[in-house]
């Protein structure tokens, strides 16, 4: 697995749109989704998301996919650096690379932490916002499922 | 606060704290925009299978929870710049609370720059989540 450490997963770019950031706003507060007509074109309302909804924007699998042992999966953590807020109408490509993958036995077994970096580009090539974060996969092997 | 200045805060002030109640529908809501759909969100014989006594709250969602408290101590002039947290414990849906301190201030590129401490706590008040954030707030005048 330690031979997938270097490798980046294909881009994805993702299309933002105003309804989206409402919606992720107000799932952050904890408040229903708002009723609202379409403001038109996205130029118009620069409506700010919080910067989480950069997690929304999934990285591809890598190519060959990650041999992944195990079925669970929790998020160990991230170092996120904002350089803009994300806001209707951006175009956000996302790119994951592996920098690290680590074996350690933790409270609930063997444990896989996997580190890497996530770069958020614009359509101008600028960076959005990077990140960097560990994912621990634990517990069940991957090809078992029980829901 | 909607126009806090650089020159307001001070090491060693604490932004006032805020409690949340995280409910299952609200991790539920979560795991729509995010597109997080592992089942120890939302399906509690699935979190159990996996070793937890209940559904669990996103780590994600705490982030974004305390990305959220910290930009609206900032106000509509501040910015979260940077943001860093570590998922050192389990939280249940339920109350829990956002809080920290700031531990240094700088000025840089004609911006304020607050670095901060802070705390994710679950209902009980243990930091389930520590981490450190770096804060963007405009200088008084400009």
């Amino acid at each position: 697995m330690r031979n997938f450490v270097g490798a980046k997963s294909p881009p994805v770019t993702y299309k933002v749109s105003h309804r989206e950031i409402a919606r992720f706003n107000a799932a952050i507060r904890g408040e229903l989704p708002p009723v609202e007509s379409d403001p038109g074109g996205d130029d118009v309302v620069q409506l700010e998301a919080n910067p989480l909804i950069l997690r929304s924007f999934i990285t591809a699998p890598f190519d060959p996919p990650f041999p992944e042992p195990f079925h669970d999966v929790l998020d160990g953590g991230s170092r996120f650096h904002f350089h803009r807020p994300v806001v209707a109408g951006d175009k956000i490509t996302v790119v994951r690379q592996m920098t690290d993958v680590i074996e350690k036995a933790g409270r609930l077994g063997p444990m896989l932490f996997k580190i890497s970096n996530v770069t958020y580009s614009d359509d101008n090539g600028d960076v959005v916002a990077k990140q960097e974060s560990t994912s621990i996969s634990y517990g069940r092997s991957a090809g078992e499922t029980s829901w | 606060m909607d126009n806090l200045a650089f020159e307001d805060v001070e090491i060693g002030d604490r932004p006032p704290p805020v409690t949340r109640d995280v409910t299952p529908r609200q991790l539920v809501q979560y795991a729509g925009v995010s597109q997080d759909f592992t089942p120890i969100h939302y399906n509690t014989a699935y979190a159990q299978g996996a070793g937890h006594d209940d559904i669990i709250i996103h780590g994600a969602l705490k982030t974004a929870l305390l990305s959220q408290w910290l930009a609206d101590w900032a106000g509509g002039f501040g910015a979260v710049k940077k943001l860093e947290t570590s998922y050192r414990g389990i939280d249940y849906a339920g109350q829990v609370s956002c809080s920290g301190k700031i531990t240094a201030k700088r000025i840089e590129d004609g911006f304020g720059l607050v670095n901060l401490e802070i705390e994710f706590r679950n209902a009980d008040g243990d930091i389930t989540t520590p981490g450190k954030a770096t804060v963007a707030l405009p200088l008084r005048g400009n």
